[in-house]
C-alpha cells in the first residue's frame, strides 16, 4: 500500500479557516499537509497566516507561525523561481552590485571613523583644509577635463584666492547634497543629480573665470558672444538650473513609480517575509544563497544607518495606511505627522537584495476610524510581564529586533489588507525621529516602509566619488561616441546605417563633432537610395543653433535696447555660451558629457537594484508550503 | 458575500449550539460575529469557588488569522477575577492571545484555556503593575504588548 498523501483524504478540513471540502466535489483550491500530524490546510490560507505573522508580529509570533500549532513540525517553504537562469544572472549581476557596495561602505566608514573626527581636531584643521582643497581641484579635474582644469586653475600660476575657498568647500558640498533632506536645503543645493551642486558648478564655472587674470587665449569676452555660439551643449548656468532639475524631477517620479510596481501590493508583506526568511534564515529553503552572503546583509543590516532622506541618491518611502487615501495626498500626510508629536515609532530594518529598508509602525492618535480591530499598539515592555504603557526609551534606539523585538506580538487581522502605498522619495525622515514623548489612548496604527539605496557609509564615499564616476561614465559615453560601427562587416548595411545616424545624434547631444564618415554618405547612396545620405547631422547642428541664435538675437532687438548693453551681456553670458567659461567654441564639452555620464550611471544603478528587488518579489510569490505525505501508520479517513 | 471570519464564527457559533459548551462556560450572547459574551466559572476546587466572570471576545475581520481581543467585563457591576495575569479593568495576560495565537485555536479553546488559568491560581492578587497598567492602558487589550514569562501561574 502506498503511503496516503493529501488527494487521498475523503474530508478535507482546513485548520484555519475551518472550510470542509468532500473528495466527491472538489474545489479548485490547492490543499496541504504542511507537517506530520493529521492538520491540513488551505495553502492560501496558511500561506497567508505564515506571511501576515511576518509582516506584522514580533518574531516570537512570527516563529511560532512556522511550526504546526500541533506537532510542531517546522514548515517548509519552497519556490520555483531560483531555477530560472535569468534570475541566477541577475541575481550574480546585483551581488556584484552589492560588493561594491559594501567596499564603497566600508570606505566610507574608515573615513567617517579616521577622517571626519581628525577634521575636529584643531590641530590637525589646516592639514585637513589642505586636503580638502586638493580634493576640490581633483574633483574639478575629474569633472572638467584635464584641458579645462589647465585653463582654469593654471599649473604655473598662483591661484586666485577664491579657487581655494572654492575648491575646499566642493567636498563639503558634495556631502551637504549627499546629507541634507532635499525639503532643508537652499534652493539649488539639491538640483543637480545626487552630487554635484548648481554651487559648485557655478563658482568652478562662473567665479573663477570673472576673478582671475586671464591668459589672451582664453580671454574672456562677454560682448562678443552673443549669437556666435553654439545653444549645445547648453552651458553649465542653463543644464543647473534648467535641465538637470527638469530631467531630475521627473526621472524621481519615474522612479518612484517604479520601485512601487516593483515592491508589489504588499510590499511590508514581501519585505518582512524575506526577511524572515532568507536572512534570518528561519525557513529551511532547498535552495538558498551562501551563508556568507546572508551573513554579510545581516552585518550590513545591524551597522550603520542612516537617518535622513534625501531626494538625490534615493530613499523611497513607502506609506501603508489602513484609510483609503489617494496616491496625491502623501505630501499632505507628511506635514500631519510631522506636526504630530503623540505618535509613536516602532523601527524594524533589514536589507533585502542590496537594498535597505526601515518598517516603521507609527502609532498614532486615532482618527475617525471604527474598524478597532485593525489598530494595534506596541508597547515596550522591559520588565518581566510588564505590559508597560510608557515606554521610555526612543523607539529609534531600539534596532535589533533579535535580541528585543520590539513590535506587537498580535499578527494583524486582516490577512489581505487594502493598504494604499504612497512611494515617496523624499523621506524626510527627521520628522519621524522623537515621536514617542506623548501618548494617548486610542492609536491609529500606521505603517511606513523606508527603502534606503545605501548606508551612511556607502553615501560618504560614494557623494565624494561622483567626480571619478562622472569621468568614467563621461569616458564610456565617449568611447561609445567614437565607435564605428561602419566597419564592422557582419552587421546587415541597414542596420550599420542606423547605427551611425543613432551615433551621430549622440555625438551631437555630447556636443561633439558629428562630420565623420565619409563613408556614410556612400554607403547610404549605395545601399539604400533613399535619400539617406542627405543627412548630415553636422548641418542639422549648425542649423538648430542658426535658428536659436536667430532666436536669442531677436529678442534683446525688441527690448534688450531698454534693459542696456550690459544686461543684455550678463544674460546672454548665462543662458548661451557664458557658462563655458568664455574658453571658446571649440573646448571639448567634457563636463557636459560627464554629467550626462552621471546620469547614466544613476540610473544603470537604478535600474539594476530595481530589476533584483523584482526578481526577489517573484521568488517570493513564487514559494509554496511543501506538502508531505502522511505517515502510512496513521488512521485517516481515506476515500475508497 | 460572506466573510472567511463570519463563516468561520457561524461554525464556531453552529458547534456550540449543537454540542453546547464545556461545563462551566456558558454562551451569553452572540448577536453578530464582533462581539460574543461568555461566562465562565471555576468547576471543583479552586479560588474562585462560586464566583462567575463575564468573558468578552471581539472580532475583526481578520479572524481566525488575526486573534480575537478577549477580557473580563468589568461594567454592570461585573468584575474582573483577582488573577496574577488579570488586571482590574479585565485586561488578560496570556501568551495565546498574542503571540501564540493560532488559527487552529478557536473560541472555545480559548475559553476553556483561560478557565484552567484560572483554575491552576495559587494565590489572589493584582499583577504588580496594575495600577500602572490601567492608568494607561488602551480600550483595546491587543494593542499592549505583555511580556509573557510565567507559564505556572
Amino acid at each position: 500500500m502506498s503511503v496516503p498523501t493529501i488527494d487521498d483524504l475523503r474530508v478535507k478540513l482546513c485548520y484555519i479557516c475551518r472550510e470542509e471540502e468532500d473528495a466527491s466535489s472538489p474545489s479548485p483550491r490547492e490543499w496541504t499537509h504542511p507537517c506530520k500530524c493529521t492538520l491540513i490546510a488551505h495553502e492560501s490560507c496558511l500561506l497567508s497566516w505564515i506571511q501576515t505573522a511576518q509582516s506584522n508580529s514580533s518574531s516570537e509570533a512570527s516563529k511560532n507561525a512556522l511550526k504546526c500549532p500541533q506537532c510542531k513540525t517546522p514548515y517548509e517553504l519552497e519556490s520555483d523561481f531560483d531555477r530560472y537562469l535569468v534570475g541566477k544572472v541577475l541575481k550574480a549581476a546585483a551581488a556584484a552590485l552589492q560588493k561594491g557596495n559594501w567596499v564603497l561602505g566600508l570606505g566610507g566608514n574608515v573615513l567617517l571613523l579616521a577622517v571626519l573626527p581628525t577634521a575636529t581636531v584643531g590641530a590637525v584643521g589646516i592639514c585637513t583644509g589642505a586636503v580638502m582643497t586638493r580634493y576640490g581641484a581633483w574633483a574639478v579635474k575629474q569633472f572638467f577635463g584635464e584641458k579645462l582644469y589647465n585653463t582654469i586653475l593654471p599649473p604655473d600660476k598662483p591661484w586666485p584666492w577664491t579657487a581655494y575657498f572654492n575648491l575646499f568647500f566642493i567636498p563639503l558640498d558634495l556631502l551637504i547634497n549627499e546629507f541634507f533632506p532635499a525639503k532643508l536645503k537652499f534652493g539649488f543645493f539639491s538640483f543637480v543629480f545626487g552630487g554635484f551642486s548648481g554651487l559648485t558648478l557655478i563658482s568652478a564655472l562662473l567665479d573663477w573665470p570673472i576673478t582671475q587674470p586671464w591668459s589672451s587665449k582664453s580671454s574672456l569676452s562677454i560682448g562678443t558672444r552673443t549669437g556666435s555660439r553654439p545653444l549645445w551643449p547648453p552651458s553649465p548656468f542653463s543644464a543647473v538650473f534648467f535641465l538637470i532639475p527638469i530631467t531630475r524631477h521627473f526621472y524621481l517620479r519615474l522612479r518612484k513609480r517604479a520601485l512601487k510596481w516593483v515592491l508589489g501590493p504588499d510590499p511590508a508583506r514581501f519585505l518582512l517575509g524575506y526577511y524572515y526568511d532568507v536572512v534570518r534564515g528561519e525557513v529551511r529553503r532547498e535552495e538558498r544563497e551562501g551563508n556568507e552572503d546572508r551573513d554579510r546583509r545581516r552585518r550590513d543590516g545591524d551597522g550603520d544607518r542612516d537617518e535622513d532622506g534625501d531626494g538625490g541618491d534615493g530613499n523611497f518611502v513607502v506609506r501603508i495606511r489602513a484609510e483609503a487615501n489617494g496616491d496625491e495626498q502623501e505630501a499632505e500626510d507628511e506635514e500631519v505627522n510631522a506636526e504630530d508629536p503623540a505618535a509613536r515609532v516602532i523601527v524594524r530594518e533589514g536589507e533585502v537584495g542590496g537594498i535597505r529598508w526601515e518598517f516603521r509602525h507609527e502609532v498614532r492618535v486615532e482618527r475617525d476610524n471604527g474598524d478597532d480591530g485593525d489598530q494595534q499598539e506596541q508597547e515596550q515592555a522591559p520588565e518581566p510581564h510588564d505590559p508597560n504603557p510608557e515606554p521610555n526609551a526612543p523607539q529609534n534606539e531600539n534596532r535589533d529586533e533579535n535580541e528585543n523585538p520590539n513590535v506587537d506580538p498580535n499578527p494583524p487581522p486582516n490577512p489581505n489588507p487594502n493598504a494604499n502605498q504612497n512611494a515617496n522619495q523624499n523621506a524626510n525622515q527627521n520628522a519621524n525621529e522623537n515621536r514617542d514623548q506623548d501618548r494617548d489612548r486610542e492609536r491609529d496604527r500606521d505603517t511606513t516602509l523606508t527603502v534606503h539605496t545605501s548606508t551612511i557609509g556607502r553615501r560618504i564615499a560614494g557623494a565624494l566619488l561622483v567626480p571619478l564616476v562622472a569621468r568614467i561614465m563621461g569616458g564610456l559615453l565617449l568611447r561609445l561616441a567614437n565607435s564605428d560601427p561602419s566597419s564592422a562587416k557582419w552587421i546587415p548595411i541597414e542596420i550599420r546605417m542606423g547605427l551611425d545616424r543613432s551615433i551621430d545624434w549622440f555625438r551631437v547631444f555630447l556636443g561633439l563633432a558629428p562630420v565623420r564618415r565619409q563613408y556614410t554618405l556612400a554607403s547610404a547612396n549605395v545601399g539604400l537610395g533613399l535619400g539617406l545620405g542627405s543627412f548630415n547631422a553636422a548641418s542639422i547642428r549648425s542649423k538648430l543653433n542658426e535658428s536659436l541664435s536667430a532666436l536669442w538675437k531677436s529678442e534683446p532687438s525688441g527690448f534688450g535696447t531698454k534693459l542696456g548693453a550690459g544686461l543684455r551681456d550678463v544674460l546672454s553670458f548665462l543662458l548661451t555660451g557664458g557658462g563655458r567659461g568664455g574658453l571658446g567654441n571649440n573646448q571639448d564639452p567634457v563636463w557636459w558629457r560627464n554629467t550626462v555620464g552621471f546620469g547614466a550611471w544613476i540610473v544603470l544603478k537604478d535600474a539594476i537594484s530595481l530589476l533584483n528587488l523584482y526578481l526577489l518579489r517573484k521568488e517570493f510569490e513564487a514559494r509554496r508550503v511543501k506538502n508531505r505525505p502522511f505517515d502510512a501508520n496513521m488512521s485517516l479517513d481515506l476515500r475508497a | 458575500m460572506t466573510s472567511i471570519s463570519s463563516r468561520r464564527l457561524a461554525k464556531e457559533l453552529a458547534e456550540i449550539h449543537s454540542e453546547g459548551c464545556p461545563v462551566g462556560i456558558e454562551l451569553v450572547k452572540a448577536d453578530d460575529f464582533t462581539c460574543w459574551w461568555f461566562t465562565i466559572e471555576v468547576m471543583g476546587e479552586s479560588l474562585y469557588q462560586g464566583e462567575k466572570f463575564t468573558l468578552q471576545f471581539r472580532f475583526d475581520s481578520g479572524y481566525p488569522i488575526s486573534s480575537p481581543a478577549v477580557q473580563f467585563v468589568v461594567t454592570d457591576g461585573k468584575q474582573a477575577p483577582i488573577h496574577p495575569h488579570v488586571y482590574s479593568n479585565g485586561h488578560i495576560c496570556a501568551s495565546i492571545l498574542g503571540n501564540e495565537w493560532s488559527p487552529v485555536l478557536s473560541v472555545v479553546a480559548v475559553c476553556v484555556t483561560l478557565q484552567s488559568m484560572l483554575a491552576s491560581c495559587k494565590e489572589k492578587q493584582r499583577p504588580v503593575d496594575n495600577d500602572r497598567y490601567i492608568r494607561h492602558a488602551p480600550d483595546n487589550p491587543k494593542k499592549t504588548q505583555f511580556h509573557y514569562d510565567d507559564d505556572t501561574v
